[in-house]
């Protein structure tokens, strides 16, 4: 006989994100931020982009492109399932102008797990004095019961990186 | 209901890191918060709304507080907004 309580139980579901570019993930701490390495913002995951191949940001998760940032520095994504995503390339980039940054999609696109989102050049941030790390933030997690990241190390683009719960 | 204005000077607007620090001020109060620019208000606890005001410098930004503790809110970020934007 279906008890009423499996009947009515909320099904627990399992979300995945896939990284967004080839690299090594960081331990939080070793993001040169307080912002991003005491997860004010929100739970967050580091990446530093490895020095070689193509320095593309891809889309994490299905969704919409909800704010590109005027300097081209950093985006929010919304994912289909609920998911607020900040991604935030380099660490004070904003001071950066939108130097060194090349937008592939804009605010209201939709966009899928791969898609290209912006395309960076490390010489660029690097000679202006900022460095690389790739924060990527969970900024609404009190949507899910659980929001996980992979252990830090080497790791490549459409890997996951993060798995989150509701 | 307390509402204070705030003109941004900061050159880069309200980017990510003060969104984000400005947010944690205001969740750590239990009044309710609504700010924006002109009508455009939004909840001053979701990050992403805030971060899509988009508050570049010269925008007066308009907060407006509710709750038994508006008062001690609405000073810590009227001192946080000085001090940073």
């Amino acid at each position: 006989m279906l008890s009423l309580g499996k009947f009515f139980a909320q099904p627990q579901r399992r979300y995945t994100l896939a990284a967004p570019l080839d690299g090594v993930v960081l331990a939080k701490s070793a993001l040169p931020d307080p912002v991003f390495s005491q997860g004010l913002l929100g739970p967050t995951i580091g990446f530093m982009p490895t020095q070689s191949g193509e320095h593309i940001v891809c889309a994490p998760c299905c969704g919409v492109v909800s704010q590109i940032f005027r300097s081209s520095h950093a985006l929010t994504l919304q994912s289909v399932f609920g998911l607020e995503l900040l991604i935030h390339i380099g660490i004070n980039t904003v001071n950066l102008r939108g130097r060194g940054f090349e937008l592939f999609v804009h605010e209201d696109q939709d966009v899928n797990t791969g898609d290209p989102l912006i395309k960076f050049d490390p010489e660029v941030i690097q000679a202006a004095g900022f460095s690389l790390e790739l924060p990527m933030v969970v900024c609404n997690p009190e949507r899910f019961s659980a929001v996980e990241f992979t252990a830090p190390g080497p790791i490549k683009r459409g890997e996951i990186c993060c798995t989150l719960q509701h | 209901m307390l509402e204070i204005t705030y003109k941004i000077t900061d050159p880069r607007g309200i980017h990510a890191r003060p969104a984000g620090r400005l947010v944690q001020l205001i969740k750590s109060f239990e009044a309710q918060c609504l700010m924006g620019r002109n009508d455009k208000l939004v909840d001053g606890r979701h990050l992403l709304a805030v971060m899509q005001l988009a508050l570049r410098r010269g925008d007066v930004l308009t907060l407006q507080f509710t709750g038994h503790d508006e008062l001690q809110a609405a000073s810590a970020v009227q001192q946080f907004l000085q001090e940073t934007l």
